[in-house]
């Protein structure tokens, strides 16, 4: 794969990812308005949020049964995996070229980003 | 007020955020966290994750155009990120132990020194007739800036120097739920002599991989509010856009300077928040 090649991939993925990302908040939301919308509006005291909106498994579960404040959350989700595909392309993007160096890079900036998201 | 309104409110002011933050060159995410703080009376950890969102979205939609032209340099901006990445985490954890008064009084003055960096001059050197720099060059970061008389070819260095400063607004970025976009073209163009028009666009790609780092420990410690996120992260994306359409077509000076007093302004108000709590 060529420069060229990997830069037009990235910049696919980048814009399809936020599309996608905002489209799932927008629809999260928009139902949450429904639903909620005329509830009196909550504090902004922090408590940190339940743990079901924590862990990405238990928002997919929350957000497949239709709570709506998960399907925010999984837009959240998505905009995080963002970065994650983004390196990994590059990863591949720059193995083809046999351009081990910025594989290698790559993979280092993709193993960082998977010792955040589980420490 | 009921939620929905609430909601539309700060959809609204997010929306307003972005606009202006695309216009004058300063991140949606250093304008919305102290409007949500000290006019709406939102925790600053609220504000930081839902900011730290919308840096995520606006930063990648604006990257797509610009990786795709080539305009960014994606070794030096992958390198980099090695730096970005790790200080963003170390950034993230210490937000989680450190007090949010503390964080407001830290808020404030990044703030300001972002400001006075978005005020100085640009003047790209010309550096294609300087020796190769030996680290650039095994790491093969020199390349051409696209302009209209073709590629032209640009040297870096300052290459440990720059890094360490990544490795600072990667921290920033995840302590304060920002960019730090101003920070890390400071390293770039100053530190490593790369081109502005380069240094900014590598810096977009730079800032949602950055931001990726720390968006994991916010969702851990219960940061992102999935109600605020919402309206922040799509107000400030749609705000963006819109800013990005119409920066050809108006002039930013003297709306600059009015927003930059503004900024500053805010920026000693989220420091005497924090002092007198």
């Amino acid at each position: 794969m060529k420069d060229v090649a990997l830069q037009t991939l990235l910049a696919r993925t980048m814009l399809i990812g936020v599309a996608l990302a905002a489209l799932v908040m927008l629809v999260g939301g928009v139902v949450y308005w429904v639903q909620d919308g005329s509830q009196p509006v909550h504090d902004h005291v922090f408590r940190g949020e339940p743990l079901d909106l924590r862990k990405p498994n238990d928002i997919a579960a929350a957000a497949w049964k239709g709570n709506t404040l998960s399907i925010v959350q999984i837009g959240v989700l998505l905009l995080l995996a963002n970065p994650f595909v983004r390196t990994l392309f590059s990863a591949l993007g720059y193995g083809s070229q046999k351009d081990w160096l910025y594989a290698g890079i790559s993979l280092l900036v993709l193993a960082i980003l998977m010792v955040s998201f589980f420490i | 007020m009921t939620q929905l309104e609430s909601d539309l409110l700060i959809a609204v002011i997010s929306v307003f955020a972005g606009l202006f933050g695309a216009l004058v060159g300063l991140g949606g995410g250093m304008i919305i966290v102290p409007v949500l703080v000290i006019f709406l009376d939102i925790d600053i950890r609220y504000a930081m994750g839902a900011a730290l969102a919308s840096v995520i979205a606006t930063s990648s939609g604006a990257a797509a155009a610009y990786v795709r032209d080539g305009l960014s340099n994606m070794r030096i901006g992958l390198f980099l990120c090695v730096a970005t990445t790790l200080g963003a985490v170390g950034g993230a954890s210490l937000a989680s132990v450190l007090d949010a008064n503390l964080l407001s009084v830290i808020f404030g003055v990044v703030l300001l020194v972002s400001v006075a960096l978005s005020m100085k001059g640009v003047k790209d050197k010309d550096t294609s007739e300087q020796p190769p720099d030996r680290l650039a060059t095994w790491l093969r970061l020199d390349g051409t800036l696209p302009t209209p008389e073709g590629p032209k070819p640009y040297r870096v260095r300052g290459v440990p120097g720059g890094f360490a400063m990544m490795i600072v607004a990667g921290m920033l970025s995840g302590l304060l739920g920002i960019g730090s976009g101003a920070f890390k073209v400071l390293a770039m163009d100053r530190i490593m002599h790369i081109p502005f028009r380069v240094s900014t666009t590598t810096s977009n790609f730079m800032i949602g991989v950055t931001a990726a780092a720390s968006i994991g420990i916010y969702l851990k410690r219960g940061y992102l509010d999935p109600a605020l996120v919402f309206p922040v992260a799509l107000g400030v994306l749609i705000g963006a856009f819109f800013g990005a359409k119409l920066l050809p077509f108006i002039s930013t000076r003297v709306l600059k300077i009015c927003f930059l007093i503004a900024i500053t302004v805010i920026g000693f108000q989220m420091i005497l928040n924090g002092v007198k709590a």
